[in-house]
């Protein structure tokens, strides 16, 4: 969730960036999750488009982020390599799993399950 | 038309204007606006009350004029024989025509809507981007694609089959046609819906307006699936009329599996709770605190809108 506080004392273009950082960190975002259109998101936060596409670039340059054409933006794999593929193959068994219609607690009881069976 | 279709239409006509009617009675609004809220299981924070209620309405009312205004339509051409039918199928097509007037008076209805956020409060948005694929359950909505190729194919069929029967082959391929349209309707309609902008200033908005936008998704998918359903049922009834011996035999089971498909797809449908799906993909995580009034937030002045 974005919070935009027009009131705040820090720029809105800092707290957008601020709290994508912290989501794509906290696992909130996670790896090849994609982002809203820039304009969307300014017309859902009440900013102007150059803002949010200020900040897409930025967070782009820092890593956090990716664009991909016009298939829009995607939140980068964080970390080391290693790190990056099992956030990769953890995006694409997220992805599989939507698409068979799994519930959540399922997905999650399975790979439990598999990473138990693996150690 | 038949006095029987006659009455129909009129007692259909009669709810639709009453319904219509306490559209506008606000008590009626706030009762939907609750329900939905104990459904889904969603604190419904006073200050949302009036701007929850006052959407839901704009979306019956919408339905309601569309499927009057497409109903009366039909009724209309039916009357003055502008369309000619077999008197006991007339009140098929007129159900027909009251669903995809439904359709699109509740697509006419969520997209001219607006909502606005003052300018001096916080404002929220979800930090990924949203699909139709977390509004509506992929029971409905590729259900819905697969019900409209099934009436396509039966029209095909009764067209290979009875070329010459303008009695079996006009109510198929006007309810196949009706079907594919109205799927159309959705998928753009569906589309621009959750493309549009969401200004909000709390999750607890935000979290209303992503049930509304499931909610009208999911009236809009009503159509393309009843349509698809009626045209299937009627094709096939006429496929076995039209045969004789194994193959009516093959017809009528045919039917009995299309029936019994229907009935599994809703019971499934229904136990599956497509109501609170998107809560499930939107929202996983959501706690009844989240969308829970605050103190401070009652004593707020209610100016804003969902």
């Amino acid at each position: 969730m974005l919070t935009i506080d027009p009131k705040s004392p820090v720029p809105p273009f800092e707290q957008l960036r601020l709290q994508f950082i912290e989501q794509v960190r906290g696992g909130e975002l996670a790896a090849g999750a994609k982002l809203p259109t820039v304009r969307r998101l300014a017309d859902d936060l009440g900013l102007a488009p150059n803002t949010v596409a200020r900040c897409y670039r930025e967070l782009e340059r820092d890593g956090f982020i990716e664009t991909r054409g016009r298939n829009g933006s995607f939140v980068s794999a964080q970390g080391d390599p290693a790190e990056q593929q099992a956030q990769a193959a953890a995006r694409a068994y997220a992805d599989r799993i939507g698409q068979l219609g799994v519930s959540r607690a399922d997905a999650l009881r399975w790979v439990t399950a598999a990473l138990g069976a693996g150690s | 038309m038949d006095g029987a279709t006659w009455f129909i239409s009129i007692f259909v006509g009669v709810i639709a204007v009453i319904g219509l009617g306490v559209s506008f009675v606000p008590v009626y609004g706030r009762w939907r606006a609750y329900q939905q809220s104990s459904y889904l299981r969603l604190d419904l924070p006073s200050r949302l009350e009036r701007a929850v209620a006052s959407r839901l309405m704009a979306r019956e009312r919408g339905g309601i004029i569309g499927a009057l205004v497409v109903g009366g339509a039909t009724v209309l051409a039916f009357s003055t024989g502008a369309i000619d039918s077999d008197p006991s199928t007339t009140v098929l097509f007129l159900i027909g025509a009251v669903f995809s007037g439904l359709g699109v008076g509740t697509a006419v209805a969520a997209l001219t809507g607006k909502k606005q956020v003052p300018s001096d409060r916080p404002r929220v948005a979800r930090s990924g981007a949203a699909s139709i694929a977390d509004y509506i359950a992929p029971i409905e909505r590729v259900g819905a694609r697969v019900v409209v190729a099934i009436v396509v194919a039966v029209a095909v069929g009764v067209a290979i089959a009875a070329p010459g029967s303008a009695r079996m082959l006009v109510p198929t391929t006007l309810f196949a046609v009706a079907a594919v349209l109205s799927l159309a309707l959705f998928e753009v309609a569906s589309r621009r819906i959750v493309e549009a902008s969401q200004p909000a200033g709390s999750t607890a908005e935000l979290v209303w307006d992503d049930a509304i936008r499931s909610s009208v998704i999911r009236d809009l998918v009503t159509a393309p699936l009843a349509l698809a359903v009626y045209g299937t049922v009627f094709g096939v009834a006429a496929l076995a009329e039209q045969s004789i011996g194994a193959a009516a035999v093959a017809g009528y089971v045919g039917m009995g599996l299309v029936l019994a498909g229907l009935a599994v797809t809703l019971l499934a449908s229904l136990v599956s709770r497509p109501r609170r799906y998107f809560l499930t993909r939107l929202w996983p995580n959501l706690r009844w605190s989240d969308t829970a009034e605050s103190t401070a937030e009652a004593a707020a002045p209610a100016a804003d809108a969902v």
